[in-house]
């Protein structure tokens, strides 16, 4: 006889009861293969996809459009260019890190470098690129290293636009991975010319108060097991590693920054966090000490490993960190589930400067290390363009909250300052 | 035949003898009497010299007069100070017609020089508006054009001056003899223009005798052109440049300037003496050198009287470069900046703002000087060199050409028996080029350059040593690896090495067993090696080095203000050394001692980061506020400073998390710099320390360090330690500072320049 249990998630207790600690996470046999996030029940039509970007009749910004041209503005007059986080980007958008995976360390990580040199946008390289997977200058260990990422980068970025980030968390102290890439001959050029930025990781979207996870088999644990805690939760010998969050006060993100500023003179600073409840203070920390850029990574944002439990139930959705932080002090970038036009058009909206693309693009150059990404993007900018000219804006720095309506709200003028405190028409 | 310097030398001319001079100037009245009176008496025909020190040089009359009533010696004599009848007395009854006195100097802003020269009777001086501001002033061409303009209308008031030109010169050695040539010329002409009727023209020996009678003969035929009606002269100076180290090859080279302008046909020859260049050479060693000269000239058949009308190369070019600045302007006065600014006048590793910079020289395989890239100079460029100019190996082998060839002729037994004549160099160094970096690390270690900053550097290091043991400081051997070390040190990484199994760090500096050490000894030092691999950005500040030393030092239970005394007295103490047992070295370095008169006077000056960013910003440099001053705004602040000065009060987040902020004002440092005027920079880095565990771990993630990596150390202070001050102070740094050397690496006998790979 079995027993029953109606009204209670029987197949996911029976699961626990088999598998134990394992079964707070996804299931093992997708891991490195597969990116996860909220699951659909949670993340479907979350609160930016159920928005609805609403065009006026009136439009005096195509006015505006119309005389500089001398003639009828069309959706291809529609300016993408913009200034990220320091450096020039022929769209509002960038690469997001990848992260400590093999997936993201693998040839995709390359192929995806190479894309987005060609495209322009800046590009991120993960945390534990280095303490996982080494830094390499010579040829026969390229791939899926810093050095061969930040090589094929620049193999096709032209010579005015994009950049490079790398980023750090407290546990990469060890490796020092900023001071590594900041005194290699080979990112001379990249600093010479500004386009080297390094981004101080705070927090990650899909687990906000968790430092980086990875699965490691035992002989790789061993060998980071006095820097990372190691717990064997998994049915086989493979081990969960876990990095601390590190502990910050906002003395502590200041001075962070500071250090930064002061030991790399040359390059940006870019800080990257978490849907957290203090997501606006934060981002007023970061900008008061100087950083180029704030990233906030939404609870819809992707990782390579993550508790269930935190990719569907903890952290800020991004719609509310944008409306938390609402008139950004600085450059304010976004991620979280990023792919397509709609949602970056109303994060634009919302006061990013730019939006990330993370697993999009891991998928889009697994579907062709060519040219995927490549393909996404100019369909993601041709919705951009289409829908910007829509709401009468040739640039995209000019969309606003205006352009915006959330469903079950009365109306516009109403909604704005729920929806976006601090931004009113007039300010933004 | 006209009276005067000018007419003394053409009456020596006429009778076959060639005029041998001295470079010689004391601050003591009596020496500087019996120098003069020694020279007077040397078996030749000679004149007597009046070399200035070399505050009376830039016009710091202040300076000089300061030193003389504190009885520091000057390199020089102090005409100004001085005045016309002290100068009248020295002079008594040595100076006549048959021994005229001639000034020298080097000044850009030579009014006051001449106005006190003349009241003293002294109407005999040299210089020139190019030669005397390009190679050692940086002020403006314009500016000086205008001082020697005027100075030139003063002399002209005299009715018997004469001025000797010091464009045969330019930077000693590696400029082209047909700009020497030009240069010379242009500069007498100069002076006739202000009506001057009595001149001189220099012209420096350079590398090849050949190459040098042809530059003199050239001299010769343009200045007969171009000055008649003027009584003129050719005055040779002895090689100018890196000088032979051996007595048998010092002696052979001013034999050999001696023949050359004997040979073609100059009047005048001024000699260097064996120890010149090293030290202020003695009254007997200038004797020796001008009884050998005289000798070998009486020795040597003249030229004829009429110039060689051979059309040499020399000649070609500089009567090219002579034509076509004069085409510029009315008077030479006005085409001289004019020809600057379009590179018809380019002196080749002049570093003057002024100067184009875009010609350079080399030595041809035949040991001749010749133009490696012309630039804009007004004429075509031979069949050039292969390749792309200089490399700094060649350059560097250029300027010890001359030492190497002389120091490697066989010793005759004629020179050995001769009076020794010991090492002489004045070294130019070339500028701050990011391509100007170290030679082969045979041709490093024996260059005279490295073995001479070396013993000063053992001079240092005997200084400090003696000086902390005095002071009641152990000196404990410092640890080379360990689990971690200081991260507080901007933009380098640290380097690691394998131990067992475990990844360790080589020390980028001791602070964290210096604090250890307290638990053992109250006062103690370190003369610590230290790696920091140094962002590429930094090869070229000149003060970096990937491998370095520091004199490290820890006071338990001191302040800020004990640590900042005590390097403030050890670097006093640390110079008076020097400057006593390594006066030779620096001498030959070029390195002038009256520099270091400013810093012997204590206390430094102190000015707190936020009145350094305020000094920067009105410099128009822009610094931000809350980090750390930038090197090219803290070499700024070191060239306008004329003595040592600390910075304190840092800003939080520029230093490592063991400085100690200051809990009446949060947010600052209890640390400072030392900083050393003449764009040295910082040259020592201290602080009060903080010791409290809590504090250092908080400190440690604001410095975006992992607590975990320094358990060591955080259980030790868990434990506690005492509380101290301390400093590290530079020891390449402050070497560098003494011999005034362009780079930091070239005090160091193996240096490794950041990004270079080096042995």
């Amino acid at each position: 006889m079995t027993v029953r249990a109606e009204g209670l998630p029987e197949a996911a207790i029976r699961d626990r009861a088999r598998s134990g600690a394992a079964a707070v996470f996804p299931a093992l046999a997708g891991y490195g293969e597969q990116v996860y996030g909220q699951s659909p029940g949670w993340s479907t039509a979350d609160e930016l996809d159920r928005t609805r970007l609403v065009p006026p009749v009136f439009v005096p910004r195509r006015l505006e459009k119309l005389i500089e041209l001398g003639r009828e503005p069309l959706y291809s007059d529609v300016d993408t260019r913009t200034s990220v986080g320091g450096f020039t980007a022929t769209l509002p958008l960038y690469l997001s890190a990848f992260g400590s995976t093999q997936l993201g360390s693998t040839g995709l990580g390359v192929a995806a470098a190479r894309q987005a040199g060609e495209l322009g946008i800046p590009m991120v390289i993960g945390e534990n690129v280095v303490p996982v997977n080494g830094y390499g200058r010579g040829a026969a260990d390229a791939g899926a290293m810093l050095m061969a990422r930040v090589r094929a980068y620049l193999e096709r970025v032209p010579d005015d636009v994009g950049g490079v980030v790398v980023q750090q968390s407290t546990e990469d102290a060890d490796a020092e991975v900023w001071n590594l890439v900041y005194s290699d001959p080979a990112v001379a050029p990249l600093l010479a010319e500004g386009r080297l930025a390094f981004e101080l990781k705070v927090g990650q979207g899909a687990k906000p108060g968790l430092g980086g996870m990875t699965v490691l088999g035992a002989q790789a644990a061993r060998r980071v097991g006095d820097q990372f805690a190691i717990d064997a939760i998994f049915a086989d010998d493979r081990v969960l590693r876990s990095s601390s969050p590190g502990t910050f006060t906002d003395e502590i993100l200041r001075q962070q920054i500071r250090l930064m500023r002061n030991n790399f003179p040359r390059a940006r600073v870019w800080v990257k966090l978490p849907g957290a409840r203090d997501v606006a203070a934060a981002a007023a920390v970061a900008w008061a000490a100087g950083a180029d850029a704030v990233t906030v990574d939404g609870a819809e944002g992707g990782s390579g490993w993550a508790p269930t439990a935190f990719l569907d139930t903890v952290g800020l959705p991004l719609a509310e960190c944008l409306r938390r932080i609402g008139s950004p002090g600085g450059c304010l970038l976004a991620s979280g589930r990023m792919w397509e036009g709609t949602r970056a058009v109303k994060c634009l909206a919302l006061g990013a400067r730019a939006v990330g693309l993370g697993r999009a693009a891991l998928v889009a150059v697994d579907e062709d290390p060519d040219h995927g990404l490549v393909r996404l993007v100019a369909a993601l900018a041709l919705e951009m363009r289409l829908l910007a000219s829509a709401l009468g804006k040739y640039t995209t720095g000019a969309l606003d909250a205006a352009d915006l309506w959330l469903p079950g709200t009365p109306a516009t003028a109403d909604v704005l300052p729920a929806l976006v405190p601090g931004t009113t028409p007039g300010n933004g | 035949m006209t009276a005067g310097f000018g007419g003394f030398v053409a009456r020596a001319r006429a009778a076959g003898r060639l005029v041998v001079q001295p470079r010689m100037g004391f601050s003591d009245t009596a020496t500087m009497r019996a120098g003069l009176l020694a020279t007077k008496r040397v078996p030749a025909t000679t004149v007597g010299t009046l070399t200035l020190d070399s505050y009376t040089r830039v016009n710091d009359i202040a300076a000089a007069d300061h030193a003389l009533a504190e009885g520091i010696p000057l390199n020089g004599y102090p005409i100004v100070s001085y005045g016309p009848e002290r100068t009248a007395t020295v002079l008594d009854g040595i100076r006549d017609a048959g021994f005229p006195v001639q000034v020298r100097h080097g000044s850009a802003r030579p009014q006051d020089i001449v106005r006190a020269s003349l009241a003293a009777g002294l109407d005999a001086t040299e210089g020139g508006p190019v030669s005397y501001c390009l190679p050692y002033s940086r002020m403006p061409l314009t500016d000086a054009v205008r001082n020697w303009s005027h100075t030139a209308d003063i002399l002209a008031t005299a009715p018997n001056a004469h001025v000797e030109t010091f464009g045969g010169c330019m930077l000693g050695q590696l400029c082209p003899p047909s700009m020497l040539v030009a240069l010379s010329v242009l500069e007498g002409l100069f002076f006739v223009q202000h009506g001057l009727r009595s001149v001189s023209l220099s012209y420096a020996q350079q590398v090849d005798a050949e190459q040098d009678e042809e530059a003199v003969h050239a001299l010769r035929r343009l200045a007969a052109d171009l000055l008649p009606g003027v009584d003129w002269h050719v005055v040779v100076y002895t090689y100018m440049g890196l000088y032979p180290t051996t007595p048998h090859g010092a002696a052979a080279l001013l034999e050999s300037s001696a023949r050359l302008a004997v040979r073609s046909g100059a009047a005048r020859l001024i000699v260097k003496t064996a120890a010149e260049a090293r030290r202020i050479p003695t009254i007997a060693e200038n004797v020796d050198a001008l009884t050998l000269a005289a000798e070998v000239a009486a020795a040597t058949r003249w030229a004829d009287d009429e110039p060689d009308a051979a059309d040499t190369t020399v000649h070609t070019e500089a009567r090219a470069i002579v034509t076509a600045v004069l085409g510029l302007a009315h008077t030479v006065a006005e085409a001289l900046p004019a020809a600057f600014r379009l590179g018809y006048l380019d002196v080749p590793y002049c570093l003057h703002p002024d100067n184009a910079g875009r010609a350079t020289s080399e030595i041809d395989p035949t040991g001749r000087l010749r133009w490696a890239a012309t630039g804009s100079l007004p004429f075509r460029a031979r069949p050039a060199a292969a390749g792309r100019g200089p490399t700094s190996a060649g350059l560097l082998a250029a300027l010890s050409h001359t030492q190497r060839r002389f120091d490697g002729l066989p010793a005759t037994a004629g020179a050995a028996d001769r009076p020794v004549l010991g090492a002489q160099m004045t070294i130019t160094t070339p500028g701050p080029t990011s391509t100007y970096l170290p030679p082969s690390p045979p041709e490093h270690l024996a260059s005279p350059v490295t073995r001479a900053a070396l013993r000063v550097q053992q001079q240092v290091l005997t200084a400090a040593r003696s000086f902390l043991a005095g002071d009641g400081f152990i000196e404990l051997l410092p640890p080379v690896i360990g689990p971690v070390t200081d991260p507080g040190v901007r933009g380098s990484k640290q380097l690691d090495v394998d131990y067992y199994g475990h990844r360790y760090k080589l020390m980028t500096s001791g602070i964290l067993y210096k604090q250890a050490s307290l638990l053992a000894f109250d006062k103690l030092f370190f003369i610590a090696p230290n790696v920091r691999a140094e962002p590429v950005e930094t090869c070229n500040t000149r003060r970096h080095l990937a491998e370095f030393h520091q004199i490290d030092v820890e006071i338990s239970g001191g302040t800020r203000a004990d640590a900042r005394r005590l390097a403030e007295r050890l670097l006093v103490h640390v110079v008076r050394h020097v400057l006593r047992t390594a006066g030779d070295d620096l001498a030959a370095l070029g390195r002038d001692p009256v520099v270091f008169a400013e810093l012997l006077r204590e206390p430094f000056d102190v000015l707190t980061h936020a009145e350094a960013v305020a000094a920067l910003h009105d410099l128009q440099y822009p610094q931000s506020t809350d980090a750390e001053i930038e090197w090219e705004g803290e070499e700024l602040l070191s060239h306008k400073a004329r003595r040592p000065f600390f910075v304190t009060d840092y800003p939080k987040g520029s230093r490592g998390f063991y400085d100690r902020e200051n809990p009446e004002s949060p947010g600052t440092l209890r640390n400072f710099d030392l900083i050393v005027p003449g764009g040295y920079g910082e040259l020592v880095s201290g602080s009060e320390r903080e010791s409290d565990y809590a504090t250092i771990v908080t400190r440690m993630r604001e410095t975006g360090e992992n607590p975990a990596k320094y358990r060591w150390y955080l259980d030790m202070v868990r434990d506690g330690i005492p509380a101290s001050a301390g400093f590290g102070m530079g020891l390449e740094r402050l070497t560098r500072f003494l011999t005034g050397l362009d780079s930091v690496w070239q005090v160091n006998a193996y240096p490794k320049v950041p990004g270079l790979v080096a042995p």
